[in-house]
């Protein structure tokens, strides 16, 4: 009974095209039919057709070419077709939520902390288990991809993705135009922390300045905090105040013995936000870096041309030598510490099984495919060779094809979001020993203490959501020197306490401690 | 006897309801259309309204979902904001809307009494266009105004010889900043309401009026404005029914997202926006929006409420 009146509401509301809101309750096993019907009637075996929704930037206009190709390959080799529904990252970022959330079929998609959140989707049963599965499935990518990377996109000791292999953490630093660096005779060697900068900053005011130019500094400092004092940011949310200390970095005394504090009450904090309020006040970061940070268009143009000195980001191997084809002077990179691994950093971008899925584990042959077969990598990051880049010897592929090509079909910049970078080839705009680069920076990584922890809101919800919104008021202006921090700080520290950072502070050690317990 | 009598009533009423719907038949099915619409988008959806009781797990969809009574709505008023919020979205919508009411009827007065109606025309059409604009448009409109390094204000302001405002770190300056962009925007719409109802007022009264000798200021006062009266009474109140809705693009757009702007900017919808962007958790959002509609429902009938007892003829039901 029960039964039939949802399936009378799932038909009524289907009608109404209205079925994202009620799909959920039971319809799903009509809409899997027309996705999955096999077309194995020609192949001698069954073919299976796997939806795989996928988001990357831009969508390239001979997608639809590539994954023809695509599917030739996968045919033979596993027995599976793709039905790629690719949307652009901002498109992806608001329809694929909501897609999920109508119980929309799907056997892959892509999945990360900044789109389509993993853990939050996990927490709603979106995702399939796949800890029993890969092993099994996808063995050579479960050999391939380090422990710690799988350690840390377990949720209760399950795994629900397959985790991008890149870069292994985040390393934050400057990148700086190395051209303007030297005419003005700044030696960036002897800068060692943020306070060092200050000397590199006064003399590219001053300089430029006699030179009738009218040159920013440094922007970027909305993300800047967590690099001055890197720490482990506990939630996966670095902004949310509850912070542990990296043995490694030396930092943070005066939360010694506090498994878990509130990193906007450390001194680090009070001394990063007074720096760049001299920094502001001496006039190096223009005249509103909060929205000149926003608009990174222009923040690139304004560097291309000479107007920026230099931006905090995060940094991969490479980027520099790319960054100084694309903008037509010399670019260097400053770190400001060792990479960092911790749980978060796994969830730059994965690929997840829908817990619907039918195909689980024909899903994971493909992703094993795209994660270790070096034709699929490379096919589905630059294209169809002699159609959209010409290879150069082994590792290397030009996507101009020697300058001939001017408006290439398809390529995408960074195949990380496929998978992994290291079954595709590289563009000849990157070092050709790209791939030992990545090797270094990820032997360098220092492993945070509680990698794999990751945290349930749920408990401190609307905690959280109080806290949000405290954080986005006060922090943008006081990381940016716009507002004086002696006087900032402890009113922002008052809003944090009354909107509940002492129990989320506290919630957070209390998970902790049962996860070290049990680990 | 008796029961018979009542047999024959059942019956004739019967007969009365058939009769009825057979006479009213062709306008049946000529609304039915809408009927249909009015239920599968308005009606079938608001089942939806369970999740602000639920904790969502796509597996169990809306109605298998676990209950949590009322934690989805603690946000909403667990924050030390909750005052500020709940002042800003009421008080900027009363002033938006008492502003908009004079405002309009008296530009809507005005555009009528210009004795060239072409130059009437191209009045209304210059006052309604902003109406048009995204408050994306708007917002960056406003920035080339108020920007610190680049912006006509500040230009204006160093030419001469005064130094820049920092205009997006001035809490004082928003509360008219935002009233001025917000009339601006709206008021033409409203205009052209009031005007609409102008030109059915016959012109019989006015010219009776003016054979009496009253001046244009008594014909205002004793003729259009009365007429005026319904239409700006309906306006009004279903103006109030949205009174708990802030315009999310004004609010969040206009300021840029500005943290030190947050004390006179922030509204209902820009905080649960700012709140679960991160958690995305539809239960919440579903508790959020469900706090505003009965708010607003319960203001809509009580505004009506009070209009019936001083003027029954104008309350809408």
């Amino acid at each position: 009974m029960k039964n039939t009146i949802k399936r009378v509401m799932a038909l009524g509301a289907a009608a109404a095209l209205a079925a994202g809101m009620l799909a959920g309750c039971g319809g799903n096993g009509n809409s899997t039919a027309g996705s999955t019907a096999g077309s194995g009637s020609s192949a001698g075996q069954e073919i299976t057709t796997l939806t795989w929704y996928m988001s990357i930037n831009p969508v390239a206009a001979d997608t639809d070419k590539v994954i023809e190709a695509l599917n030739e390959y996968t045919r033979e080799k596993i027995g599976v077709e793709i039905d790629y529904k690719v949307m652009a990252n901002p498109d992806y970022k608001e329809k694929m939520p909501n897609l999920i959330n109508a119980g929309e079929y799907f056997d892959i998609c892509f999945t990360s902390n900044w789109t389509t959140d993993y853990l939050q989707f996990v927490g709603k049963d979106a995702f399939m288990d796949i800890t029993e599965l890969l092993p099994q499935y996808a063995k050579e990518t479960w050999d391939f991809i380090p422990e710690a990377e799988w350690n840390a996109v377990k949720v209760n000791g399950a795994i629900y993705g397959v985790p991008s292999y890149k870069e292994m953490g985040w390393q934050g630093g400057i990148v700086y135009n190395s051209d303007m660096a030297e005419a003005y005779g700044i030696d960036m060697t002897a800068v060692k922390t943020l306070e060092d900068y200050t000397q590199v900053l006064a003399t590219v005011a001053e300089k430029s300045k006699a030179e009738g130019k009218d040159v920013v500094g440094v922007s970027g400092l909305t993300n800047a905090w967590p690099m001055a004092a890197p720490y482990e940011s506990l939630t996966g949310n670095p902004k949310l105040p509850a912070a542990g200390a990296v043995a490694e970095f030396n930092n943070f005394a005066d939360m010694a013995g506090q498994a878990v504090f509130n990193q906007y009450a450390s001194e680090e904090y009070m001394n990063y936000c007074t720096t760049v309020r001299g920094w502001n006040q001496a006039g190096y970061l223009g005249g509103d870096p909060v929205n000149y940070d926003s608009d990174t268009a222009n923040r690139d143009n304004d560097f291309n041309n000479g107007a920026l000195f230099s931006y905090f980001i995060q940094y991969a191997p490479g980027t520099a030598e790319s960054m100084t084809a694309s903008s037509g002077h010399g670019v260097d990179f400053l770190p400001l510490m060792d990479p960092l691994f911790e749980t978060r950093s796994a969830m730059g971008g994965l690929l997840a099984i829908s817990s619907a899925s039918e195909y689980p584990e024909k899903a994971l042959e493909f992703i094993n495919l795209l994660n270790t077969d070096e034709y699929v990598g490379t096919l589905i990051r630059h294209g169809i060779e002699g159609q959209h880049y010409t290879a150069v010897g082994d590792n290397q592929v030009d996507k101009t094809m020697g300058g001939t090509l001017t408006e290439n079909g398809y390529d995408y910049t960074y195949g990380w979001q496929f998978g992994t970078p290291f079954n595709q080839k590289w563009d000849i705009s990157y070092p050709d020993n790209i791939e030992e680069l990545f090797q270094e920076y990820n032997d360098s990584a220092i492993i945070s203490p509680n990698n794999g922890f990751t945290f349930d809101a749920v408990p401190v919800e609307t905690q959280v959501a109080a806290l949000t919104n405290v954080i986005s008021e006060y922090a943008p202006s006081l990381e940016t020197g716009s507002v004086d921090p002696a006087e900032y700080i402890p009113q922002f520290l008052d809003a944090l306490n009354a909107n509940g950072a002492e129990a989320l502070v506290t919630e957070v050690s209390n998970q902790l401690s049962q996860f070290n317990a049990a680990g | 006897m008796k029961q018979s009598a009542r047999h024959t009533n059942t019956v004739c009423r019967k007969a009365g309801f058939v009769k009825t719907f057979q006479k009213n038949l062709p306008l049946t099915i000529m609304a039915l259309p809408a009927l249909v619409v009015m239920f599968l988008f308005r009606y079938l959806p608001m089942s939806g309204l369970l999740l602000a009781f639920k904790r969502f797990s796509v597996r169990k969809g809306i109605f298998g979902s676990d209950w949590v009574a009322w934690q989805n709505f603690e946000f909403l008023f667990k924050t030390s904001d909750a005052w500020v919020i709940t002042r800003n979205t009421i008080l900027y919508n009363a002033f938006f809307i008492a502003l908009d009411l004079v405002m309009a009827v008296a530009m809507a007065i005005g555009l009528s009494e210009l004795l060239r109606k072409r130059r009437a025309k191209v009045y209304q059409t210059i006052f309604m266009a902003p109406y048009f604009l995204s408050w994306v448009v708007v917002s960056f409109m406003a920035f080339s105004l108020f920007s610190v390094d680049d912006g006509l204000f500040n230009h204006l302001l160093n030419y001469f010889g005064f130094s820049g405002v920092n205009w997006y770190a001035e809490p004082g300056k928003w509360p008219f900043i935002l009233t001025f962009f917000q009339l601006w925007k709206t008021v033409g719409y409203s205009t052209v309401m009031y005007i609409s109802t102008l030109t059915g007022i016959s012109n019989d009264y006015y010219e009776a009026a003016i054979i009496d000798g009253a001046t244009k200021w008594q014909q205002i006062r004793r003729i259009t404005l009365p007429c005026l009266k319904p239409m700006m009474i309906v306006l009004t109140i279903l103006a109030i029914g949205r009174i708990f809705y802030a315009d999310f693009g004004l609010f969040f757009q206009l300021p840029r997202d500005s943290g030190p702007l947050y004390p006179v900017t922030q509204v209902i919808d820009t905080y649960v926006y700012r709140a679960l962007k991160e958690t995305g958790n539809v239960g919440m959002a579903a508790a959020a929006s469900l706090y505003q509609s009965v708010v607003g429902f319960v203001l809509v009938v009580g505004a009506n409420l009070v209009v019936r007892r001083i003027e029954p003829d104008s309350a809408l039901f």
